[in-house]
């Protein structure tokens, strides 16, 4: 049949036949050749004569192509539609994509399995790009947002190490800085907010009236604060509080609301897509900078809008140089002039400086996902590469049939483009469900990660790997298959050996896949191996059984004043948590590790002379069984005793690397220090403890920061009050608490909020997130690499045991034992994979250098991780390559040249 | 007919009736392509041979006239093929072209006195 068609094919060429027409017509006639030259034979013709005759027949004049050429078939108009372009390339593209799914669902496994491959990859893809495109690609959103700049400083050498946030006379001082069009401050507060009966502890930003100018932003309605506007006075809402207090009612203008028992008056809401400086952010307080400032109060952010035409290698030095006119203008201490001395500004992209954390480890996993879809790729066009070679024949006959090679490739691709679109739906469910759930892992610090969504960025973007994935995974084999000679195809493949020009392109792919595996695999265990390192600090404090949360009482209405009145409200209200059942002890702390840390504070002892430098330690207030609650260990002296009343003898506890700060080799027991830099001087505290150093911020801290503990009631009533501290309560149900601890405070003060509140175990995990999230991530994509990287290997090796047969069993016939065989094969598919193993080593190498910002006492090249890995998946692979080298071992050799 | 004027009567011949004759032949019943040519080939006693290069021209081409209908059949154990049937504007042509041959024929028998007289 397929000869005849080879005569008749030619025939047909010189017209425009539609193809499928052509087909039936090479078909409908190739069979009437068929028959006839059976007749022939029938009748007594010789084979020749009778193919000879046929010829003739066919040939005459011409006939066939002249008596076709003016049907209006032999001149098929070009189809119309979207699938079929005019380039030659796409002709028939929609037959070609009918004819792959026909194709495809005759074979439901490998379908299956390649559609699966592909959805997992595109979807992984898609997930995460939809989170990199919602925090990377548009972080800011406001206009012209290249030109604003973060502006923060450093003073190399002083008290104040490493970088940190200006204060407010600097921002009067940069105001009129040439290079800066606009500049702006604006500062995080936690505070109390009242209206109607709502009751908050929210986040307020204290802003400049020039944020929204700035950063060119309107509101939605109402006004913008302006400079004429009293300090404190007025706030601008957020969307989200508008809504979730006020129902979205415009009549909000003109309201006062209370914040830190203050009466507002709201001017203002913005639209939902300004969240300025972090999502939190309930309203913007108008907040206005007195000239006479008491200048040193670090800690206000700012930001700026840089001149048209000024860039920051500009605006540094002209900073520079009017902060060195600081102290001369708005006076203050000595250790003050000291840090303007040293001082330089940092100026970043506000872009850079509000994401630049979060960009490595987003574009880190971005990466990863795009090797998961490099190797996915790979097993498919493995698979296709497979079904290509087990269809030769058919392609040869094709092409001698007239098939131009760019209609083989085409049709080819079209199975890999039916794969990938259905992947790529696939991948699309699969990225839905996960996202939330993707969300929900991250950490808190992504900004804007709440505005990753599937949308139709992310509906785009998937559709454009779909495309990428059906072109990386099915040109290489369409291009392989469709360019090889018409005879050699054609020819019967009974040869004994494999055809090892052929393998190449599939030792390729696994040599890809392998490597690929084995660079995440290293990636996921070096973070996994930080993780670890990290669980195993010892922060000082354990972290068991321990709830924490803070309320915020309507002191004035309750009669509190003082630090007495404060401190018997705290003993009280402390004693009823511990009367809760299952509670074990409690405490308090202004500052809590991990959540707020310690604020910093210079400290003068007897030491200190007139003019030297007082060191800068960490503060804080700690009471009732703080330090038991928190398991810090008590090295010396005593706990703070339950005391209400202002007195002269009140003491002060210090952690050890304080004591060692403050009085190098010698007993702290009995020392004296004060806070230093207040504007009324305080009396000497006497050392009455020491405890063991904690960590206070994460557990990466090498060295702890020297901390200061000061009890509830200082030397008078007015010294101090602490107001809102974290509460600590141990209790074996820490994690079920917190319903009986929120009933506890409706009971004594009504109106109070609870918030913070968590258990020492979540807070150490927060603290984690950033690692955990990425090791959570790679490994997923790690585990999948494997997995596919595995099928790989499996398929290539099956195939090539499927093809030898033959020679296996000419092997075993001639005395060659199972295991030997066994052996060749495992042989063969370890030696490719070692190959894998190198180039992956080598990659790796170079890759898992990003991943250095994360990990934790694990150098990026640990050897321990290396090897292993790499063992494992030499492992993976050798248990991939047995299950074919079985199956060859049971080869019988008689069945085997027989079928052949 | 004799063998004498074979080439040229076939194609004027075929030329002008070949039409007839293939749908004539499908007049009963549906018949594939190679079936067709045999028949005309042993219903003219041999006289008459359609080769493929003009045989499914003629039927594409009666196809694309609406005279035939082509339609793969399969059956079980066989290789499809296509069996054409006469279509209803097919039935009105052949009686078209019957009624204009025989007065062809007749017209034709008159001026050459061939046939019976």
């Amino acid at each position: 049949m397929h000869e005849w068609s080879l005569l008749v094919r030619p025939h047909l060429a010189s017209l425009q036949m539609d193809p499928a027409r052509e087909a039936e017509i090479v078909e409908e006639i190739s069979q009437h050749l068929e028959q006839r030259y059976e007749e022939l034979l029938a009748g007594g013709a010789t084979e020749d004569a009778a193919r000879r005759l046929l010829t003739q027949e066919l040939r005459e004049s011409d006939a066939l192509s002249a008596q076709l050429a003016p049907l209006r078939q032999a001149h098929a108009p070009r189809p119309i539609g979207p699938s079929a372009p005019r380039g030659r390339l796409l002709d028939g593209l929609w037959r070609d994509l009918r004819i792959a799914v026909r194709a495809l669902r005759k074979s439901p496994g490998f379908a299956a399995a390649a559609v699966l491959t592909l959805a997992l990859a595109i979807g992984a893809n898609t997930a995460i790009f939809s989170i990199v495109d919602a925090v990377l690609l548009d972080p800011l959103g406001f206009p012209d947002s290249d030109r604003l700049v973060s502006i923060r400083a450093t003073a190399p050498g002083s008290d104040l190490p490493g970088e940190f946030e200006p204060a407010g006379e600097f921002y009067l001082q940069y105001k009129d800085a040439k290079a800066l069009e606009d500049l702006a401050y604006y500062n995080m507060i936690q505070t109390t907010m009242r209206a109607d009966d709502n009751v908050e502890r929210l986040f307020i930003a204290s802003v400049s009236a020039s944020l929204f100018s700035t950063l060119r932003v309107k509101p939605l309605i109402g006004r913008l604060p302006t400079e004429a506007d009293e300090t404190g006075q007025v706030v601008v809402l957020s969307h989200w509080l508008w809504m979730a207090w006020f129902a979205g009612d415009p009549a909000v203008l003109g309201r006062t609301v209370d914040i830190s028992n203050g009466q507002r008056t709201v001017i203002g809401v913005m639209g939902p897509e300004f969240r300025f400086p972090e999502e939190q952010a309930a309203v913007w307080l108008n907040s206005r900078l007195a000239p006479s400032i008491t200048p040193g109060n670090f800690g206000v952010s700012l930001v700026g809008r840089l001149a048209p035409g000024a860039d920051r290698a500009q605006l540094i030095p002209e900073l520079a140089a009017l902060a060195q006119r600081l102290p001369e203008r708005f006076g203050g201490s000595a250790a003050y002039a000291r840090i303007i001395e040293r001082h330089q500004p940092v100026v970043r992209s506000l872009e850079e400086w509000l994401v630049g954390g979060v960009k490595r480890p987003l574009w880190i996993l971005m990466g990863t996902v795009g090797i998961v879809l490099a190797i996915a790729c790979a097993n498919v066009a493995n698979l296709l590469i497979v079904r290509a070679e087990s269809r030769r024949k058919d392609t040869a006959v094709r092409r001698a049939l007239g098939a131009g090679r760019a209609a083989v490739i085409r049709s080819q691709i079209a199975e890999a483009v039916v794969l990938a679109t259905a992947g790529g739906v696939a991948g699309l469910v699969l990225a839905w469900v996960s996202l939330p759930l993707l969300v929900r892992a991250a950490p808190e610090n992504i900004p804007r990660l709440g505005a990753a969504g599937i949308d139709s960025a992310a509906l785009l973007f998937c559709a454009g790997v779909a495309i990428v994935a059906a072109l990386l995974s099915g040109l290489l084999p369409a291009i392989r298959f469709s360019g090889f000679e018409i005879a050699d195809g054609l020819r019967d493949q009974r040869g004994g050996g494999s055809r090892r020009d052929r393998h190449w392109v599939r030792d390729a792919l696994v040599v890809t896949q392998t490597s690929a595996a084995l660079v995440l695999l290293i990636g996921s265990g070096l973070l996994f191996q930080s993780v670890r390192e990290l669980r195993g600090v010892d922060p000082g404090f354990e972290t068991r059984d321990i709830f924490t949360f803070q309320t915020a009482p309507d002191f004035r209405a309750m009669g509190v004043t003082d630090g007495p009145s404060a401190a018997r409200f705290h003993y009280d209200f402390m004693d009823r948590l511990a009367a809760l059942p299952g509670v074990q002890s409690v405490g308090l702390v202004d500052t809590l590790p991990l959540d707020e840390g310690a604020r910093l504070r210079t400290f003068a002892t007897e030491n200190t002379g007139a003019g030297a430098t007082e060191p800068l330690l960490r503060m804080t207030f700690a009471s009732g069984d703080y330090f038991q609650t928190m398991g810090i260990r008590l090295l010396g002296g005593n706990y703070f005793p339950r005391n209400a009343e202002p007195s002269p003898n009140v003491g002060a506890i210090v952690s050890k690397s304080a004591a060692e700060t403050l009085w190098p080799g010698e007993d702290p027991l009995g020392k004296r220090l004060r806070p230093a830099g207040t504007r009324a001087p305080v009396d000497w505290l006497t050392v009455t403890g020491v405890v063991e150093d904690v960590m206070l911020n994460d557990f990466r801290q090498e060295t702890p920061d020297p901390l200061i503990y000061l009890p509830l009631v200082g030397q008078t009533a007015a010294s101090w009050v602490v107001g809102t501290p974290a509460y600590v309560v141990k209790s074996p149900r820490a994690e079920s608490i917190a319903p009986e601890i929120r009933g506890l405070i409706r009971e004594f003060a009504p109106s109070a909020p609870m918030y913070r509140v968590f258990t020492m175990d979540g807070l150490a995990a927060r603290t984690m997130a950033d690692l955990s999230f990425t090791m959570l991530t790679l490994a997923i994509a790690a585990a999948l690499a494997m997995i596919l990287g595995a099928v790989g290997i499996y398929g290539t090796l099956s195939y090539m045991v499927s093809q030898r047969v033959r020679e296996i069993g000419i092997r075993m016939a001639l005395g060659a034992g199972a295991s030997q065989v066994r052996r060749m094969i495992v042989t063969q598919g370890g030696r490719i994979v070692l190959i894998g193993v190198a180039a992956g080593v080598l990659a790796a190498l170079l890759v898992t250098r990003l991943l250095d910002s994360l990990l934790f006492r694990v150098p990026a090249s640990d050897a321990l991780t290396f090897v292993g890995m790499s063992v494992f998946v030499v492992a993976i692979a050798l248990l991939a390559s047995y299950l074919p080298a079985r199956r060859a071992s049971s080869v019988d050799p008689l069945i085997s040249l027989r079928t052949e | 007919m004799t063998n004498i004027d074979t080439g040229m009567l076939e194609r004027e011949l075929k030329k002008g009736a070949a039409e007839l004759m293939v749908l004539s032949i499908v007049e009963a019943r549906a018949r594939h392509g190679y079936e067709i040519g045999k028949l005309i080939e042993s219903n003219s006693g041999g006289q008459l041979k359609f080769h493929v290069a003009s045989l499914y021209p003629l039927l594409y081409r009666l196809e694309e006239r609406g005279w035939l209908q082509g339609r793969w059949v399969e059956k079980p154990g066989q290789r499809r093929r296509r069996f054409y049937s006469l279509t209803k504007a097919g039935h009105a042509a052949l009686a078209r072209q019957r009624d204009t041959w025989k007065s062809f024929v007749h017209a034709m028998s008159l001026i050459t006195g061939v046939g019976h007289a």
